[in-house]
């Protein structure tokens, strides 16, 4: 919904300019408390509510909406995050493992033509 | 060892066997010592110790299996070898020892009168091929064109006499500055070839100065030897 705030508050915006903002402004309204209001059943649904029980509950839709918004908070949109960033976290620690290894492999397989080559072209100094 | 009974062949220059007198020899080392010491006049003899190190390091890298790309001289007699392998302790060792050597052979050589205008050109063309091999940069170029100039302007000379004296001055000045370098050394804390060798061989770096004055200072007694038995023989 704070999206959607922010829509109509850039909208409110650009209507400023526009011949007839009283109208605009208020259709954009209504748009948005539908919007809100479906988006809210439609979560309802998804969560195995009937009909009967949405009707029970719009009694007091203001506080319904406001749990199911912090419930959609904390059901929804963190737990995949948490487990993407979890994985992701955990993709990364094996990748710098893996790196680290393949670091050291590469500094140890030429260790010896390195050694080979530093005592061929290296000079030696004395005074 | 000096005879009492042989005192009147002192009163001769140089006897049969090319050696000075035992008289004309402390002459020459005063000589030698007191150009030493001159403040301009001792820098060109400075480089011929220098470079005789130098080349003593260059001999003994190559005599030990290793290669020598080039080296450097400075005018304050300061020198380097720069080379590839070889055994360090040798190489390092040999710069004050061979300067030393090279000091005692030319005196012998300087006390060869028939062989006195080949050891010039010997030793020149030593300085000339040197020059060509491992000398890289205008300055050392420089300072061995000089020593060429040093050892193969006297083939000039008609007196073969002044040639053996000159010849055996500048071998006892490259003994003389054989002697004093390396106590520069003692000086110098993890520098230089005495740093160099303890470091390779753990033995304290003073222990090697003094190895060096020791060989040097043998050198010199190597040639009153020489002078003195020639001496005695008349």
């Amino acid at each position: 919904m704070q999206v959607q705030q922010n829509i109509f508050g850039t909208s409110q915006a650009h209507s400023s300019s526009a011949p007839n903002p009283n109208g605009a402004s208020s259709n954009i309204k209504t748009n948005s408390n539908i919007d809100a209001t479906q988006q809210v059943e439609r979560a309802k649904r998804s969560q195995g509510l009937d009909t009967s029980q949405i009707d029970s509950a719009s009694v007091n839709r203001d506080e319904v909406e406001t749990q199911l918004e912090v419930q959609l908070a904390e059901q929804t949109t963190p737990e995949p995050l948490e487990s993407r960033l979890g994985a992701k976290l955990e993709y990364e620690r094996a990748l710098q493992g893996s790196d680290g290894a393949v670091a050291h492999y590469l500094a140890n397989e030429h260790a010896a033509a390195r050694e080979e080559i530093q005592q061929m072209v290296g000079i030696d100094t004395y005074a | 060892m000096h005879n009492p009974s042989s005192s009147a062949l002192d009163s001769k220059p140089q006897n049969s066997s090319g050696a000075p007198s035992r008289s004309r020899f402390f002459f020459e080392l005063m000589f030698a010592f007191l150009i030493t010491r001159l403040p301009f006049i001792s820098v060109p003899f400075k480089w011929l110790e220098s470079y005789f190190h130098e080349l003593s390091h260059g001999l003994a890298t190559i005599l030990t299996g290793g290669s020598v790309s080039h080296i450097q001289l400075f005018p304050n007699g300061a020198g380097l070898c720069f080379s590839q392998g070889g055994w360090p302790v040798v190489i390092g060792f040999s710069g004050y020892f061979g300067a030393a050597l090279w000091g005692y052979l030319i005196f012998i050589l300087a006390t060869w009168p028939k062989g006195i205008r080949v050891s010039f050109a010997f030793l020149g063309s030593a300085v000339v091929l040197t020059t060509l091999l491992w000398g890289r940069d205008i300055l050392t170029i420089s300072i061995l064109a000089c020593l060429a100039v040093l050892f193969l302007l006297p083939l000039k000379l008609n007196k073969n006499r002044f040639m053996g004296s000159g010849l055996r001055v500048m071998a006892l000045m490259i003994m003389l500055n054989a002697l004093a370098s390396p106590t520069v050394l003692l000086g110098l804390s993890g520098k230089g070839d005495a740093s160099m060798l303890a470091t390779e061989t753990w033995i304290p770096a003073w222990i090697w100065v003094f190895i060096w004055l020791a060989i040097s200072a043998s050198m010199i007694f190597l040639c009153w030897r020489r002078v003195d038995n020639a001496a005695a023989k008349g």
